[in-house]
């Protein structure tokens, strides 16, 4: 039958895993807007590259089909959204920040459950030999 | 003793433990996997530019009225006719598609290309870099266990 301290670093191990799949999450979605901000960019970048006098459409894909967007309306939609993502980023670096902090602390409370229990363990182990 | 003799000749990889050892190498697999795959992908984003520029080379003045053939899907062709050799719609990406004058947008495609190009020798130089410290440490981890089987039969034989 498990002791009550084995009970507790099983406990503690679940809830680090938890911590480390909700840190891979982050990972993960940091890496998508990452990818989503260089894109737009790109965009944004093409949008500026445009001659001023040239009369040239941007159309905007809406479903299946290609709508018409002034120029002006379509530059000042991806700037907007590179802001948004540049400030989801920051949101989601600190989360990461906290997350790491969050995950160490466990790791820490792991191993002083551990060292208790070896020395525990050790205790009649030694005494059986 | 062989041990104590072969850690001063050997590099930093020598001191770390074995099982450490080993989970950092896969480590390292991993990301070079990860590497490998990206720069599959990448290498395809850059043919989807080139093949772009490319097609851009039949829309010249003598092939305006040219008869084609549209693809409506991978098996099916209606007869069409190229009616404008001057302009053409180009995806910018996000949803964004652009209408660019042919020069303008083989321009755009050769620029594509170009920065995919400089990303990918960056990558390349990234991926051989790593094959070489995955070789190292996988030489470094095979030596030491020929050296720990060594000690392990001489201890059996003292015994």
């Amino acid at each position: 039958m498990p002791s009550k301290l084995e009970q507790e670093i099983q406990t503690e191990v679940e809830k680090f895993q938890k911590l480390q799949q909700d840190y891979n999450k982050l990972i993960v979605s940091r890496s998508q807007l990452e990818s989503q901000l260089s894109e737009n960019r790109m965009v944004a970048d093409e949008f500026k590259r445009m001659k001023p006098d040239s009369d040239a459409s941007i159309f905007k894909l809406v479903g299946p089909v290609l709508v018409k967007q002034e120029t002006v309306e379509a530059t000042s939609n991806v700037n907007k959204r590179i802001e948004f993502i540049t400030n989801e980023i920051k949101r989601l670096d600190g989360a990461i920040a906290e997350s790491t902090k969050t995950q160490e602390a466990a790791k820490a409370a792991i191993g002083k459950l551990q060292q208790m229990y070896q020395a525990q363990m050790g205790g009649p182990a030694a005494g059986q030999a | 003793m062989s041990a104590a003799e072969a850690q001063p000749q050997g590099i930093d990889l020598t001191k770390i433990p074995l099982p450490q050892l080993q989970s950092v190498r896969q480590q390292m697999e991993e990301e070079f996997q990860h590497l490998m795959s990206s720069y599959a992908s990448l290498k395809q984003a850059q043919v989807k530019y080139r093949d772009g520029h490319d097609a851009l080379t039949v829309f010249t003045e003598k092939n305006r009225d040219a008869p084609i053939l549209v693809p409506m899907t991978n098996s099916l062709y209606v007869p069409g006719k190229l009616s404008s050799v001057d302009k053409v719609i180009v995806d910018v990406g996000t949803g964004y598609y652009m209408e660019k004058e042919i020069g303008e947008a083989k321009d755009f495609y050769l620029r594509k290309s170009d920065f995919l190009r400089g990303n990918l020798e960056k990558l390349q130089a990234t991926i051989v870099q790593r094959q070489d410290q995955l070789k190292a440490i996988s030489e470094v981890m095979s030596y030491r266990m020929t050296l720990a089987q060594k000690q392990q039969q001489a201890g059996q034989a003292v015994a």
